[in-house]
């Protein structure tokens, strides 16, 4: 960001180096940017999702099946539980790369996270899925 | 010159940086921390989300066992606690991503963006939790 050298129009990068872009991490700002856009996406589903919690609240089953079913709702949650799991995922491995040192156990731990978040992903929209299918009338036969 | 002398032999005394005995807690600090902590909380409080959802997916009964635990002291601990978890997470990341742009770091606003995080999450949990409870 800040640049104090005296002349910022001499790039100090090989010309290899610029043409891969990815910088001194070698991974490139793909990880940092895809937890910012997942940070943005967050915002409006998160709200959406405490709104249809708090409404929820205390209300018996048949009401949380009406509420949960509806498309929109269904949508919303289900989105939510793939922005959120996703940018989860991230966050958790950021803390993990600066607090775990053992590089074996740092590698389990990397496996760990994605197999919770994976399976946190793939229970809520399972959950939602058969909540919002149900409610489907089937035809006469 | 026999001044220097003397100096030279006995080192200046200076803080050791950063040492406890000269550290302090600032706002962006504390902040920071908080950022990672509710991070990491709301990570495990996924469970319940799920747990919450799968519930409704199989029935009234588990559904019924699922709400009676929201409702005791221990489970609406853990949703205000969530609800506050997620405010201040979520006020905490519109705070990154401001800066993230290049603005908000003069020294003033700086601080008070991250003192508004804490204040805001806060206000923010009580109202919900008014809201919500005032609906019933």
């Amino acid at each position: 960001m800040a640049d104090n050298r005296s002349d910022t129009s001499v790039d100090m990068r090989t010309p290899l180096r610029r043409v891969k872009g990815l910088g001194a991490s070698h991974h490139g700002v793909e990880h940092w940017y895809a937890h910012r856009l997942s940070a943005v996406a967050n915002v409006p589903l998160i709200i959406s999702f405490t709104v249809v919690v708090a409404n929820l609240a205390g209300r018996p089953w048949p009401d949380a099946i009406r509420v949960v079913s509806n498309p929109f709702v269904a949508i919303v949650l289900a989105l939510t539980a793939i922005s959120v799991t996703y940018h989860m995922r991230l966050g958790l491995q950021t803390v993990v790369e600066d607090y775990v040192h053992e590089p074996m156990l740092k590698f389990a731990v990397g496996i760990a996270n994605t197999f919770f978040a994976i399976a946190i992903a793939a229970t809520c929209l399972f959950a939602i899925l058969k909540i919002s299918f149900g409610r489907v009338p089937l035809p006469p036969v | 010159m026999a001044d220097a002398k003397a100096q030279m032999a006995r080192p200046a005394i200076r803080p050791l940086s950063p040492h406890l005995g000269i550290y302090r807690w600032t706002w962006t600090m504390a902040m920071s921390i908080f950022h990672r902590a509710t991070g990491c909380a709301l990570y495990a409080g996924t469970v319940l989300v799920a747990v919450w959802l799968l519930s409704i997916a199989s029935g009234p009964a588990a559904y019924d066992r699922v709400s009676w635990f929201f409702g005791t002291p221990i489970g609406l601990l853990l949703m205000f606690g969530y609800t506050w978890a997620l405010t201040h997470h979520m006020l905490g990341g519109v705070r990154h991503l401001t800066w993230d742009t290049g603005f908000g770091f003069e020294p003033g606003t700086r601080i008070a963006m991250a003192r508004f995080t804490l204040i805001g999450s806060v206000s923010l949990t009580v109202v919900i939790w008014a809201v919500a409870l005032a609906m019933r």
